[in-house]
């Protein structure tokens, strides 16, 4: 029989709670790739801003996108708000991305229109201004297990009371935590951000397929090759590895659809834990981006 | 067979006192629609030349006519009374509230004379709209307590004989169905008894002064007692004819008693089929039978609007009342929105039907007048606004029980809301689930309404790292004992793609491959080019295209993906990365 009343009265039980819940570990979000996620202490923090930093061709895309995809095939819901509307649905689903569980937000308009024109500065700031505040909106509405946030190429300078606005929305996020991650070409975050991961390229990676495809596929795929490159090169401080280099046939394959593979199969890319709040020790881990 | 009647008198007045709350307890007077909306505009007009004769060209009915001004009440700001010329200016009360009736102001007065009785007298025309939608929350009432409900003018009328296992008496019952009627802004008489007809007469009986009903009651007739019941309630509450009640008048029938003791053969002969069926009923006898209705599939609320509304404001005011009173139902019938339609009434331009469109049944206000308020905010109407209706789609309210080892996801009502502000904020048809399109063209993207599928459940915990783990409080030592499993090394190369893709100017090597390309973003030479790879497609339609793709190498470091199209334009669609 339960007592008339209970000896810890409401507001008491309800400090308990909180102060139990606080206490609960949140698990971190893994990547989806070991070694990132060793050097991660587990994976991307939960309820905490995560910065991720990148250049043209570093990979910035494909973590990204690896990192997603993790996250829906555990069965979360995920969002990325893509300020740029870079977002290439056939890569995505190559990288095992559960379209169904993605929430996809583009600021940009993307029919055709007036607005359909090379952007302008004044242009691509509003459509960050948006992007800022749909992320706003999305962790505000809970049950997102990550948050992903791709400012595009330029970055027009936001307020810090954004990103802590961001920030805080991220804290307050409802368990199991939502992952806050922005991606972006340089760092903008700054300090509201508690992991800062940096990509830096490394060599590419090309294909050998050309020879098994037969006498004729020098026909089919064209190929220049410098003038005096032999084995490997430094292309604007990063390696390059010319593993195969099929001879000049240029214009001479009008292939279908079905053709082969592209000769760039992948991309060697570091990725560098530049800065924590959360004691993660800073490291590099040494990524390999294949095309699929 | 138990019968339960819900009697709402002046039916007319609290519909528009539940449609307008600020009118309770103030002194009303409901006048006939049409005729009601040329009074105010006579009354318009005469405020606007008191004391002067006007032609009532806008009135329209009856021809037209001049209306004179008869009193003015001291200023001109006072409403005045017009006595209207033309026939067909001429309205009748035809209820009063209880303030009114205490002032004297009775059902039948022109609305002159009842102006005169009390000048500050609230005159609103019935509303079709208003009435229609209380006398279907009226069956609501019903319907929330059993699945077999009649409802005919201002009663509805349920079988309750299967109640007994949820109620300990029949009060209870009278009880609950009172409640529940005031939940949906209506005050009723309730009455229990063994048939339709004397239920209906137990509603209505006692608590009457001059034949008017006062205020709420509850009777319940016990088995066995409805001859006793029946005996000394006056013959007018058994509604007959005015040639009947004429008659009986006649005879000095005043009493059910009275009427009952006659004998039953002589009163037909005299009253025909009329006659006999107020015979049995004055004994306690009725054998009316309930014509149960099915309910309605949709749920409705509207409001007929003085003035247009022009701004979103004014109209979320509305909403938020029309929602409340909607909601309400469907939480008597335990149903919950599924989905809802608006239909506005625009100034001279016919309706406005919007859809909006809802993730998952709610019965939650501020969800539902946020989507609405967004729907008509992304696309407002070209008009000002005269009247609002909503119809809600009811649907069962599901529970869904979690699961302990899925991540939960995002609740549906307010993932609803927020997809509808993120579609206010970026624009229709920007958010939602991606997905690839049938079509060679690989940039073409397509998005599907955001409705993530139940979470599955989470796989082996074989890919956590040890310090994940340790997070999670787990002991070191079971980590030891358990073979750690690493996930892949590599990841796969994405394209990141550029919308538009970027015009650029292409210099050849001999005409034949990329040597350099520049841009409005980018200028750069080529370190190695792969292509030309030629995607062609929908050439059967006017729309065909046919790209020479091309992926280099570009001294910048970045991998493009570019195109020239038959025109000879090259394109970067973007890069990898």
């Amino acid at each position: 029989m339960l007592p008339a009343r209970s000896p810890l009265d409401l507001a008491e039980l309800r400090t308990i709670v909180q102060r139990s819940t606080r206490a609960l570990p949140f698990t971190p979000a893994q990547t989806g790739l070991a070694a990132i996620d060793e050097a991660l202490g587990g994976g991307l923090p939960r309820r905490r801003l995560t910065e991720l930093v990148g250049k043209r061709s570093a990979g910035r895309t494909s973590f990204l996108l690896a990192v997603l995809a993790a996250a829906t095939q555990r069965g979360e819901a995920v969002a990325l708000v893509d300020v740029a509307g870079m977002l290439d649905v056939r890569s995505a689903a190559a990288a095992g991305l559960v379209l169904e569980r993605l929430l996809w937000v583009c600021p940009r308009n993307l029919g055709p229109g007036p607005e359909d024109t090379p952007p302008g500065r004044q242009r691509e700031g509003e459509w960050l201004r948006r992007g800022l505040r749909a992320a706003e909106l999305i962790l505000a509405a809970g049950g997102f297990g990550l948050v992903a946030l791709d400012t595009g190429e330029g970055l027009p300078r936001v307020a810090d009371a954004t990103w802590l606005r961001l920030a805080r929305g991220a804290e307050r996020s409802a368990p199991p935590g939502a992952v806050l991650l922005v991606a972006s070409a340089s760092r903008a975050a700054g300090s509201f951000a508690a992991v800062g991961l940096e990509l830096e390229r490394g060599r590419v990676l090309y294909s050998r397929s050309h020879a098994s495809l037969g006498p004729d596929a020098g026909e089919a795929c064209g190929e220049r090759r410098p003038e005096g490159l032999s084995g490997s090169m430094r292309v604007n401080g990063a390696p390059m590895d010319v593993e195969r280099m099929p001879r000049l046939a240029a214009g001479a394959g009008a292939r279908s659809r079905e053709a082969p593979p592209p000769l760039v199969r992948g991309r060697a890319v570091s990725l560098k834990v530049a800065r924590s709040k959360l004691g993660t020790p800073p490291g590099t881990v040494p990524v390999t981006w294949r095309l699929r | 067979m138990r019968i339960a009647c819900v009697a709402v008198p002046e039916l007319e007045l609290q519909a528009l006192v539940r449609a307008d709350p600020e009118l309770a307890g103030r002194p009303l007077a409901v006048v006939d629609g049409r005729a009601g909306r040329r009074t105010q505009e006579v009354t318009e007009l005469m405020m606007a030349t008191v004391g002067a004769p006007v032609a009532v060209a806008r009135a329209g009915g009856g021809g037209g006519g001049v209306a004179t001004v008869t009193s003015v009440g001291g200023r001109a700001a006072v409403p005045v009374v017009a006595r209207a010329a033309a026939p067909g200016l001429v309205t009748r009360v035809r209820a009063v509230s209880e303030a009114a009736y205490a002032a004297g102001v009775r059902a039948g007065l022109t609305v002159a004379q009842a102006r005169a009785i009390w000048p500050s007298l609230e005159v609103r025309p019935a509303d079709a709209v208003q009435i229609a939608a209380a006398r279907a929350a009226l069956g609501d009432v019903g319907l929330s307590f059993a699945p077999k409900v009649e409802v005919e003018g201002a009663e509805a009328f349920l079988e309750i004989g299967d109640l007994g296992r949820l109620f300990q008496s029949e009060r209870e019952i009278a009880l609950g169905l009172a409640a529940r009627a005031r939940a949906v802004g209506l005050s009723a008489r309730v009455g229990i008894a063994a048939s339709k007809g004397l239920a209906r007469l137990a509603a209505w009986a006692g608590d009457v002064e001059d034949g008017r009903p006062r205020g709420e009651s509850l009777r319940v007739v016990a088995p066995g007692q409805e001859a006793a019941f029946v005996a000394d309630l006056p013959v007018a509450l058994l509604r007959p004819s005015p040639a009947v009640h004429e008659a009986l008048e006649r005879w000095g029938i005043r009493r059910c008693r009275d009427l009952g003791a006659l004998p039953i053969k002589e009163v037909a002969l005299r009253l025909g089929n009329e006659g006999e069926r107020l015979h049995r009923l004055a004994r306690g006898q009725s054998d009316e039978p309930l014509r149960a209705q099915p309910p309605e599939a949709t749920i409705e609320e509207g409001v007929s609007l003085d003035f247009a509304i022009y701004e979103l404001e004014s109209l979320a005011f509305v909403l938020r009342g029309l929602l409340d009173r909607l909601l309400e139902r469907l939480q008597g019938r335990s149903l919950a929105c599924a989905a809802l339609t608006l239909r506005l009434q625009i100034e001279h331009r016919g309706h406005d039907v919007r859809e909006v469109p809802l993730a998952a049944p709610t019965r939650e206000t501020a969800t539902l007048l946020e989507l609405v308020r967004l729907h008509v905010a992304r696309r407002p109407p070209e008009a000002g606004i005269v009247g609002v209706t909503l119809v809600a789609h009811p649907a069962r309210v599901r529970g869904s029980q979690l699961d302990l080892f899925c991540p939960a996801g995002p609740a549906p009502d307010r993932l609803a809301q927020t997809v509808a502000r993120l579609e206010a904020l970026v624009g229709e048809g920007a958010v939602g689930a991606p997905r690839p399109v049938d079509t060679y063209r690989d940039e073409a993207i397509a998005i599907a309404p955001y409705r993530p599928p139940a979470p599955s459940p989470l796989p082996p915990s074989g890919g956590e790292t040890a310090r994940g783990r340790e997070r999670e409080g787990v002991a070191a030592t079971d980590v030891a004992r358990q073979p750690l499993a690493r996930g892949p090394e590599e990841g796969c190369l994405a394209l990141r793609r550029f919308r538009p893709a970027l015009e650029v100017e292409v210099l050849m090597d001999g005409g034949r491959v990329p040597r350099a390309l520049s841009g409005s973003d980018l200028s750069a030479q080529v370190v190695v080019a792969a292509g030309p790879y030629r995607v062609r497609g929908e050439w059967w339609a006017a729309g065909g295209f046919a790209r020479d793709y091309w992926d280099v190498h570009a001294s910048d470091g970045t991998l493009y993906r570019m195109f020239c199209d038959p025109a000879g334009r090259w394109f970067v669609e973007g890069y990898y990365d």
